[in-house]
C-alpha cells in the first residue's frame, strides 16, 4: 500500500459517485486543501480521516487502502465508448476482480481444493466443434438444455462471479490462467435479464476455449471475428443444432413469435439467442430483419415493445405466474448463482483458516451481516 | 485505600457489538472499573451502532491505527489492527 494508492482509490470512487473535491470535503467535514493533499499523495492520512472518507464514499475502509492490482490476463472488450464514470466503474471492476481472484486462490490453496481446468485440452478453433466438445466434457445429451450453467463452470474449474458492473455497455469479462483464473465475471446490472447473463457466461467461455492468445493482449477494442466466433460457440453450447432443429420443427404450427418463445423457454436462453441460432442454422438470411420482424410481431401480439433489454417471459426471480407441470421447466435467477466461493469461505471459516471478520471481507459483508450469516450456517 | 487505576483495550469488534446490543452502559461501567479502556479506530469502525462520538461519550479512549499493518491473508484489516496493537502494546 502506498499513499498514492489511497489517492487513486479515492479518486476512482469519487468519479463513480460523481463527487467533486468540494462536495466530498463537505460530506466528510474536512477542508478542501487537506483533501487535495491527500489525493495528491502529499500527506499520509490518519486512520480516523480515512474512516470518514470511507463512510462519505460508502465503501469499506480497506477498499481505500488496497494496492492498485494488476491483472495480466484480463480480457475486457467493448465496442462502445465509456464515459468518465463508466471508466471508473471499469477500473473498480478490475480492482475487485483482482482481489476476488486473489482471495479465491488463497482459499483453494489453504483448503487444498484447487480444481483442474477440465477444458484445457480442447484445441479446436471451430466454434461449433469446440462447443460440442465442451458439452461432451459435461456429458450433456445432444438435445439436453443446460439447466445450471454456473454449476457447470465451477465443475470445470472456472471461477465465476456475478455482479453489477455499474453500466450496461458490456456484459462480461474473462480472465486467463495467469492471474489465478480461468475466471468469468458477468454483469448482473439491473435490467439485464438472466437469459442474457447465461449467454454471457457461454460467450466468455467461448473466448477462454477459442481465443487463448487474446488473454495476453491488453487491447480493449472488440475484434469482430472473435466476438462472432464466441457468439456461435455460445449459441451452439446452449442450443445445439440437432436439438434446435427438433424443437423448431415440432413448433411449426405456431405463430413465429410463439414458436421462438416456446423454444427459448426450453433452452433457458433469450429470444435473441434463438433468433441468432436460426440465422446461424440458415433458417433466416438476416439477423437484423429477423429481430425487427420479431419485435414488430411481438408488440402487435403482446402489446409490449422490446426496448431496453426487455426480455419477454423473462426468467426473473419475481416470476409470479405459476408454471403448469406440463410446461417446460423454468429457470429461476437462483439458478445463476456462484456458489463455490461462498462454500470455500464457509469451509475456511469453520476450519479457522480465516476469521469471521475476514470471511465478511471476502463476501463483502459487514461484521453484523457476517455474524447473522454464521448464525444461519450454524443452524443448518 | 484508593483503587489503583488500570488500563485495558478492546480489540475485538464482536465484544463491542455484544455490549452495544445488550446495554451500552456496560461500556460505561467497564471504563469506570478499568480507568482507561482503549479501542483502535479500525475496530471501532466495524461497530456500526457505536459511532466514534458516542464511544467517546461512553468513556472509551479511541486510538489511531497505523495504515500499514502486518500482512496475513487469513485476517481482515481490523484483525491485523488488533494483532498490531497486541504486539506493540503487550
Amino acid at each position: 500500500m502506498g499513499i498514492q494508492d489511497i489517492g487513486d482509490n479515492v479518486r476512482r470512487h469519487m468519479k463513480i459517485r460523481g463527487l467533486t473535491i468540494p462536495q466530498l470535503s463537505m460530506k466528510m467535514g474536512m477542508g478542501t486543501a487537506s483533501l487535495s493533499n491527500l489525493l495528491n499523495g502529499k500527506a499520509e492520512p490518519k486512520s480516523s480521516t480515512l474512516i470518514k472518507l470511507a463512510d462519505a464514499l460508502a465503501v469499506p475502509f480497506d477498499e481505500l487502502l488496497a494496492d492498485t492490482p494488476k491483472l495480466e490476463s484480463l480480457r475486457f472488450r467493448t465496442a462502445k465508448t465509456l464515459n468518465g464514470r463508466e471508466k471508473a466503474e471499469r477500473d473498480q471492476l478490475r480492482h475487485d476482480s483482482a482481489i476476488w481472484l486473489s482471495d479465491y486462490s488463497f482459499l483453494e490453496k489453504e483448503l487444498k481444493a484447487s480444481p483442474s481446468y477440465l477444458l484445457a485440452h480442447i484445441s479446436s478453433k471451430e466454434p461449433r466443434t469446440a462447443a460440442m466438445a465442451v458439452r461432451d466434457v459435461f456429458k450433456l445429451k445432444r438435445e439436453a438444455p443446460i439447466y445450471d450453467i454456473s454449476e457447470l463452470m465451477e465443475q470445470a474449474g472456472i471461477k465465476l462471479r456475478i455482479r453489477p458492473f455499474g453500466f450496461k455497455k458490456t456484459f462480461g469479462l474473462s480472465i486467463g490462467n495467469e492471474d489465478g483464473g480461468p475466471g468469468i465475471v458477468v454483469n448482473s446490472e439491473d435490467g439485464i435479464p438472466v437469459e442474457r447473463q447465461v449467454f454471457t457466461i457461454a460467450h466468455e467461455l467461448g473466448h477462454l476455449v477459442l481465443h487463448k492468445a487474446s488473454y495476453k493482449n491488453p487491447d480493449e477494442s472488440e475484434n469482430e471475428t472473435e466476438e462472432h466466433e464466441a457468439d456461435l460457440f455460445a449459441g451452439t453450447l446452449l442450443v445445439p443444432d440437432e436439438a434446435l432443429e427438433k424443437e423448431w420443427t415440432e413448433g411449426k404450427g405456431l405463430h413465429f413469435v410463439d414458436r421462438v418463445l416456446k423454444v427459448k423457454k426450453i433452452f433457458k436462453v433469450s429470444y435473441k439467442t434463438i433468433l441468432i441460432r436460426l440465422v446461424q442454422m440458415g433458417k433466416a438470411p438476416s439477423l437484423t430483419e429477423l429481430i425487427i420482424k420479431f419485435s414488430q410481431d411481438y408488440k402487435m401480439m403482446y402489446h409490449h415493445d422490446l426496448k431496453g433489454h426487455y426480455e419477454p417471459e423473462s426468467l426473473s426471480a419475481d416470476e409470479s405466474n405459476p408454471v403448469a407441470e406440463e410446461d417446460p421447466q423454468e429457470l429461476d435467477v437462483s439458478d445463476l448463482m456462484e456458489e463455490r466461493f461462498s462454500r470455500l469461505v464457509r469451509d475456511a471459516y469453520e476450519k479457522k483458516i480465516v476469521s469471521i471478520s475476514r470471511a465478511g471481507e471476502m463476501l463483502n459483508l459487514s461484521i453484523d451481516d457476517m455474524r447473522t450469516l454464521v448464525q444461519a450456517w450454524q443452524e443448518l | 485505600m484508593p483503587r489503583k487505576r488500570r488500563e485495558a483495550a478492546i480489540c475485538d469488534a464482536n465484544v463491542l457489538i455484544d455490549f452495544v446490543a445488550a446495554d451500552e452502559d456496560i461500556i460505561r461501567e467497564l471504563v469506570k472499573y478499568w480507568g482507561t479502556v482503549y479501542v483502535p479506530t479500525r475496530i471501532l469502525h466495524e461497530v456500526r451502532k457505536l459511532p466514534m462520538g458516542r464511544a467517546e461519550d461512553l468513556g472509551l479512549t479511541v486510538i489511531e491505527t497505523p495504515l500499514t499493518l502486518p500482512s496475513a491473508p487469513g485476517l481482515s484489516g481490523p484483525d491485523r489492527a488488533c494483532l498490531h496493537f497486541v504486539v506493540s502494546e503487550g
